[in-house]
């Protein structure tokens, strides 16, 4: 991690580096993810009676694949038990690249990527993005993204168990 | 390489034999020399002949399959193995016969031999060829089996440039046709004792115009005929897997030693000096290439390596036994760069779709080897010419290789056009169709696929 942390300093989340008027949009925001939050947990309180596998979450995370055993041990000690890895193909910032065959050049604008997927408990889903975004990052273009969507329902199917206890 | 066949030698070897055997009855020798065959000399070409065999199947095969797209890896390899199969049951019905044989005067015998040899008809273990070095012989079934592998490899090659495309009956009639029409009398030319070019005076040691150009040449038109593979130049036709690639190539390189230090036909000072060449100028084309890449394109690839590597073998086999050590190196040097030049920038200028340069470094790279053999055999430059040395002209020489080229091109530019037509009024049209060249002729052509 020692030759990104030119990029990391850019990023302006460490609290050395707040200006005031960056503290007051904080504070906004954090107003308006506080209401938010309120609503979500009525809406929850109203849901539970019907599904009972609302209070869950599918991280899926998209990083570069020499990350992978990082993110894995990272997320081992956070007690996840499983994740599912698929090889993916994509873009974002980073674009393509060329490849050159006999002369022939032929331009490569999908990547190889990782896609991980976890299902959580919603109490976790936080701690396991945070776990993610450090264990995976290179601080160079084309580190990923990292997608957290509600979950509605988990069966496991060996045992028939839903929700939070089919994680 | 004038095949003299003599039979019932063997009684006379066993005399031979007995004579030194008792060397303290053995007073004076006679005056006559003896054909002898060496044990050492047997061993070396039939070591030869399996190393050439290993360039084809699977050095070659596998040297294409890795270039081409992985739903066809299956049919290259097939098409190369299959190819290999059949050449090597027609080489002892008629091939050899007519290559090798026949009389070494009259018209149509300076082209083609003739059918005494059919099935090989009167050749048996005691049958022997004779050398380069006169009372030395090997024994016939050697020269049949070494001679066997070049005319097997020769059509092989030829696949790589109507890779992708071409249904496997077509392919299978067109390799039959090429080489009965083209391989067969351009041998009979240029190694056969009353071969139009053997007379000519034109050098070429291991093949260089017989395989290569031959084949290149052949490549070249095939793929002209044939057409461009769907996407060409269009979308991306990456090779699939270079790691094959690589095996292939150095499967090539090392088989190659049997290929040009075997056609020195005895285990003498000539074949190490031929086995050197074959180093050395290989590793100066591969050098050259993947030098002049960096420069050109900005990477020294593997595969430009690789390329390299095939291009300065082909440019030394017709040299092998007339280069010295430094004239291989620069007539390697020479050859991966042209032949990167062929490839990278005479394929795209004309536009045809030779699927794995097939021309760019078999055909090219074998006129730059033939044409360079007058230079570095010049006893002046450190080469091995036959005959006086004093009296040799590279001009001179130039001339006879330039017109023995020549007459490869448009002997086997014209079979191989003439071949296609048959080929393609035999079966409807040699391509497969759109939806079959699409789905890859592992699965369409062959009912199989190469990764699961």
């Amino acid at each position: 991690m020692g030759q990104s942390l030119p990029d990391q300093l850019t990023i302006p989340s460490s609290p050395q580096s707040l200006q005031a008027d960056s503290v007051n949009r904080i504070i906004v925001l954090a107003i308006v993810a506080t209401i938010g939050t309120a609503l979500e947990s009525l809406r929850a309180l109203e849901t539970n009676g019907k599904t009972k596998g609302a209070s869950m979450k599918l991280v899926i995370a998209i990083i570069k694949p020499s990350r992978l055993e990082e993110v894995r041990q990272a997320l081992n000690s956070l007690d996840v038990h499983g994740m599912t890895v698929t090889e993916v193909k994509g873009y974002g910032r980073q674009k393509g690249h060329s490849e050159i065959y006999r002369g022939t050049e032929y331009a490569v604008h999908f990547l190889p990527k990782l896609k991980i997927e976890i299902a959580v408990e919603d109490s976790q889903s936080d701690a396991i993005a945070t776990a993610i975004r450090e264990s995976a990052q290179t601080g160079r273009i084309g580190d990923g993204k990292i997608f957290v969507l509600d979950l509605l329902a988990v069966t496991r199917i060996r045992t028939g168990e839903t929700g939070a206890a089919a994680l | 390489m004038t095949v003299l066949k003599t039979s019932k030698i063997l009684g006379l070897a066993a005399l031979a034999a007995l004579a030194i055997a008792l060397p303290a009855l053995g007073q004076d020798t006679p005056a006559e020399i003896v054909p002898t065959v060496d044990k050492g000399d047997t061993t070396w070409m039939l070591i030869s002949t399996i190393l050439v065999i290993a360039m084809t199947i699977p050095g070659l095969a596998l040297f294409y399959g890795g270039l081409v797209r992985a739903k066809n890896m299956l049919s290259v390899l097939m098409q190369v193995f299959a190819g290999f199969c059949m050449i090597a049951l027609l080489w002892v019905i008629y091939g050899y016969s007519l290559a090798f044989n026949g009389p070494t005067e009259g018209g149509i015998s300076q082209f083609i031999g003739d059918f005494s040899r059919l099935f090989l008809n009167g050749i048996t273990p005691a049958s022997n060829s004779a050398t380069f070095t006169a009372g030395v012989q090997i024994p016939e079934l050697t020269f049949v089996i070494f001679q066997l592998t070049f005319g097997a490899i020769t059509p092989a090659l030829i696949v790589g440039a109507i890779a992708e495309r071409m249904k496997f009956g077509a392919v299978m009639l067109f390799i039959a046709l090429w080489f009965t029409f083209s391989y067969l009398p351009i041998a009979h030319m240029v190694w056969f004792g009353g071969g139009l070019l053997y007379k000519m005076g034109a050098y070429d040691f291991a093949g260089g115009t017989v395989v290569h150009i031959n084949a290149g040449v052949a490549g070249l038109v095939a793929a002209i005929m044939l057409g461009k593979r769907a996407g060409f130049m269009k979308e991306p036709i990456p090779p699939h897997n270079l790691t094959f690639t690589f095996i292939g190539a150095c499967l090539l390189w090392v088989g190659w030693f049997g290929f040009n230090a075997g056609s020195n036909l005895e285990a003498t000072g000539l074949a190490a000096q031929a086995t050197l060449n074959t180093i050395t100028a290989t590793a100066a084309a591969a050098l050259a290439w993947a030098t002049a890449e960096k420069f050109i394109r900005g990477h020294a690839s593997l595969l430009g390596a690789a390329s390299g590597a095939v291009a300065g073998l082909v440019a030394i086999t017709p040299a092998a036994g007339f280069a010295g050590t430094m004239g291989a190196i620069v007539l390697g040097a020479v050859a991966g760069v042209v032949c990167l030049w062929a490839v990278v920038t005479l394929k795209p200028m004309l536009k045809y779709d030779d699927a794995l340069d097939v021309f760019g470094v078999h055909g090219v790279g074998g006129i730059v080897g033939a044409l360079g053999t007058a230079v570095v055999a010049a006893p002046s430059l450190g080469g091995y010419a036959l005959g006086d040395p004093a009296a040799y002209s590279i001009v001179n020489q130039l001339g006879i290789q330039a017109t023995a080229v020549g007459i490869a091109i448009v002997w086997s530019g014209v079979v191989t056009a003439i071949a296609m037509l048959i080929v393609k009024a035999v079966f409807g049209g040699a391509r497969v169709s759109e939806s079959a060249e699409s789905d890859g002729l592992d699965l369409s052509s062959h009912g199989e696929r190469a990764y699961n």
